[in-house]
C-alpha cells in the first residue's frame, strides 16, 4: 500500500517541480524582458 | 537602428487560451487516470496491489521515449536548417523526456522491492533505461555549460546525434552483457496477458502522460523563444549603444 | 590525398609537440602509474581477483589515463590559438578531425604500453592468458575511446569547466564500448570463452562513430 501511494506521490511531485521550475524561470525572463523594453522605451 | 518587436511583456498572452485549454484537459484526464489505475482496474492476482504502480510507470517510459525521439529528429532538423524553432523543439523536449523517465527509475525500485525483493537489477530494460537517462542528463548539462549563442545548439544538435547511433549498440551490447549473468529474478509482469480494464487504465493513464507531456513541452518551447527575444533585444540594446 | 596530406600533418605536428613539450606527457604517464598503483592498493591484487574483476581494473585504469590524452587533443591549441589559425585554412574538417582522432590514439596507446605490463605484475596476471588477444582489445577499445572522446574534447574546449565536461559527455556514450572492452579483457584473463562478439561489437563502435566524428567534424570545428 505505501509503496503504491509513494509511487504515485513520487510521479505528481516531479511534474509538479518541474512546472514550478517552468514557472520561476518565466517569470525572470519575463522580468528581463521587461526591464529590456522600458530600457528601449526611455531612449 | 529599429529594434526588434517584442512579445509585450505585459497584458494578455497570446499563449493563454491554449493552456487553459489544453492545461484542464490534462487535469482532467489525469485525475480520470488516478481514479481509474487506483481504484478502478480489478486487483491483479499474483502481484496484488503493487501491480497498479505499472498505471504510471510504463506511460512514463512510453512518453519520455516519444520525447527522446521528437529531440533526435528536431536536432536534425536544427544541423540542417539551423532554425531557432528546431533548437527550442530539441531542449524542451530533451527536458520533458529527462522528467518522463525519472519517474519511469523512481516507480521502477518502487514497484521491484515488494515483488522482486530488491530494489535494483541489471535487467536489460533497466539498465538501457538507465544509460538513456544519464545520456539526455548529460545533454543537458552540455546545454547548460555552453554559453549562449549559436554554437549551443549546435554543439548539442551533434550530440543528440550521437546518442542515436549508440542506442542500437548499446542495446546489443546490454543485452548480451545480460545474458552473461544469472538473473537474479524471474520476471513475472505484464506482457503475460492483461485484463481489459487494465489495458483500459493503462490506456488513459498514457493518454494523461502525452497530454501532460505536450503541454510541458509547449510551455517550454514559448519559453525558449522568449529568451531569444530577450537576447535579440538585449544585443540590439548594444549595438544602439556601441552604434552611439 | 591531399585530405590524408593535411590528416598526416595534423597528425605528426601534435606527435612532434608532444615530443618537444615532453614534460606534460611525463607527468600523464605519471599520473597513470599512480592509479594502477593507487588500485593495487585499493583492491588486494590477488591472482583470483585479477581473474574475477581484472578487466575493469585495467579499464578505468586507461579510461583516468586517456581522459587527460583526450583533453589535451584540442587544449594543446590554446596557448597561441592556433586552433583559429587551423580553422581558418581551407583543410576540410574532417581531415583535419581524423589527424588528431590519430594522434590521440598514439597518444592513449603509448601510455597503455606502459601500463599494461606493470598492471599485469602488479596485479599478478597468470603468464599463460592469451596476450594477443588482450592486446587486440585494447587497440579496438583505445580506438573507440580515442574516437568519441576527441569529438566531445573539441565539443568542450568551447564551453565552461572544460575538464568537467569532456568525462560528462564522453563517458554516457562509451558505456557499450567499455561494457564490450572490459568484458573482452575479462574473457582472457579469467581464460574462458571467446571475445568474438565482444571484438565484432567494438569493431562495429569504432566503424560507426568514426565515419560519425568524421560527418559531423564541421560542426564543432567552426569559426564562430
Amino acid at each position: 500500500m505505501h509503496s503504491v501511494v509513494a509511487a504515485f506521490a513520487a510521479a505528481w511531485i516531479i511534474h509538479i517541480v518541474y512546472l514550478f521550475t517552468l514557472a520561476s524561470r518565466q517569470r525572470e525572463l519575463r522580468r528581463a524582458l521587461n526591464a529590456v523594453t522600458t530600457q528601449r522605451d526611455v531612449r | 537602428m529599429e529594434a526588434k518587436r517584442l512579445t509585450p511583456a505585459t497584458g494578455p498572452r497570446p499563449t493563454s487560451n491554449w493552456i487553459v485549454l489544453w492545461g484542464s484537459l490534462t487535469l482532467l484526464l489525469l485525475l480520470v487516470g488516478l481514479y481509474l489505475a487506483l481504484l478502478w482496474a480489478p486487483e491483479e492476482a499474483t502481484m496484488g496491489i503493487y501491480q497498479r504502480i505499472f498505471y504510471y510507470h510504463v506511460p512514463a517510459a512510453i512518453t519520455a521515449f516519444v520525447a527522446f525521439f521528437i529531440n533526435l529528429v528536431a536536432s536534425v532538423v536544427y544541423l540542417l536548417r539551423r532554425s531557432r524553432i528546431a533548437d527550442a523543439w530539441a531542449v524542451a523536449s530533451a527536458e520533458v523526456g529527462v522528467v518522463f523517465l525519472t519517474i519511469n527509475l523512481i516507480t521502477g525500485p518502487i514497484w521491484a522491492k515488494p515483488i522482486w525483493g530488491i530494489w535494483w537489477t541489471w535487467d536489460a530494460r533497466l539498465t538501457l533505461d538507465l544509460v538513456l537517462w544519464v545520456m539526455y542528463v548529460s545533454y543537458l548539462l552540455l546545454r547548460q555549460l555552453t554559453p549562449r549563442g549559436e554554437l549551443q545548439p549546435r554543439l548539442a544538435a551533434a550530440l543528440a546525434c550521437f546518442f542515436f547511433v549508440d542506442v542500437p549498440i548499446n542495446y546489443m551490447a546490454i543485452r548480451w552483457w545480460h545474458t552473461q549473468h544469472p538473473q537474479p529474478v524471474i520476471f513475472g509482469g505484464p506482457g503475460s496477458g492483461l485484463a481489459p480494464p487494465m489495458y483500459v487504465a493503462l490506456a488513459i493513464c498514457w493518454m494523461a502522460f502525452m497530454a501532460l507531456g505536450y503541454v510541458l513541452l509547449r510551455l517550454r518551447i514559448e519559453q525558449e523563444m522568449d529568451r531569444h527575444a530577450l537576447d535579440d533585444a538585449q544585443r540590439a540594446l548594444l549595438l544602439e549603444d556601441v552604434g552611439g | 590525398m591531399a585530405d590524408f596530406r593535411i590528416a598526416w600533418a595534423t597528425l605528426t605536428r601534435d606527435v612532434r609537440l608532444e615530443l618537444r613539450t615532453r614534460e606534460s606527457f611525463n607527468a600523464m604517464l605519471f599520473y597513470a602509474l599512480l592509479v594502477v598503483v593507487i588500485f593495487s592498493f585499493a583492491f588486494e591484487s590477488e591472482a583470483e581477483l585479477t581473474a574475477r574483476v581484472g578487466g575493469g581494473l585495467l579499464w578505468v585504469a586507461f579510461l583516468f589515463a586517456g581522459l587527460v590524452a583526450l583533453d589535451r587533443a584540442f587544449v594543446r591549441e590554446m596557448p597561441g590559438d592556433t586552433l583559429t589559425g587551423l580553422l581558418l585554412s581551407p583543410a576540410p574538417r574532417a581531415a583535419l578531425m581524423a589527424g588528431k582522432f590519430v594522434s590521440s590514439f598514439v597518444l592513449m596507446l603509448t601510455i597503455e604500453a606502459v601500463l599494461l605490463p606493470l598492471f599485469a605484475v602488479l596485479f599478478n596476471v597468470s603468464s599463460e592468458v592469451h596476450w594477443g588477444g588482450i592486446v587486440l582489445t585494447v587497440v579496438l577499445g583505445t580506438w573507440a575511446l580515442a574516437v568519441t572522446g576527441t569529438y566531445f574534447s573539441a565539443m568542450s574546449i568551447h564551453t565552461r569547466h572544460r575538464a568537467l565536461l569532456l568525462p560528462l559527455l564522453l563517458l554516457p556514450v562509451a558505456i557499450p564500448a567499455i561494457i564490450s572492452m572490459v568484458q573482452a579483457t575479462q574473457v582472457f584473463l579469467s581464460r574462458s570463452g571467446v571475445a568474438n562478439y565482444w571484438w565484432k561489437l567494438l569493431f562495429g563502435f569504432d566503424v560507426v562513430f568514426t565515419a560519425l566524428g568524421l560527418l559531423l567534424a564541421d560542426v564543432v570545428l567552426d569559426v564562430d
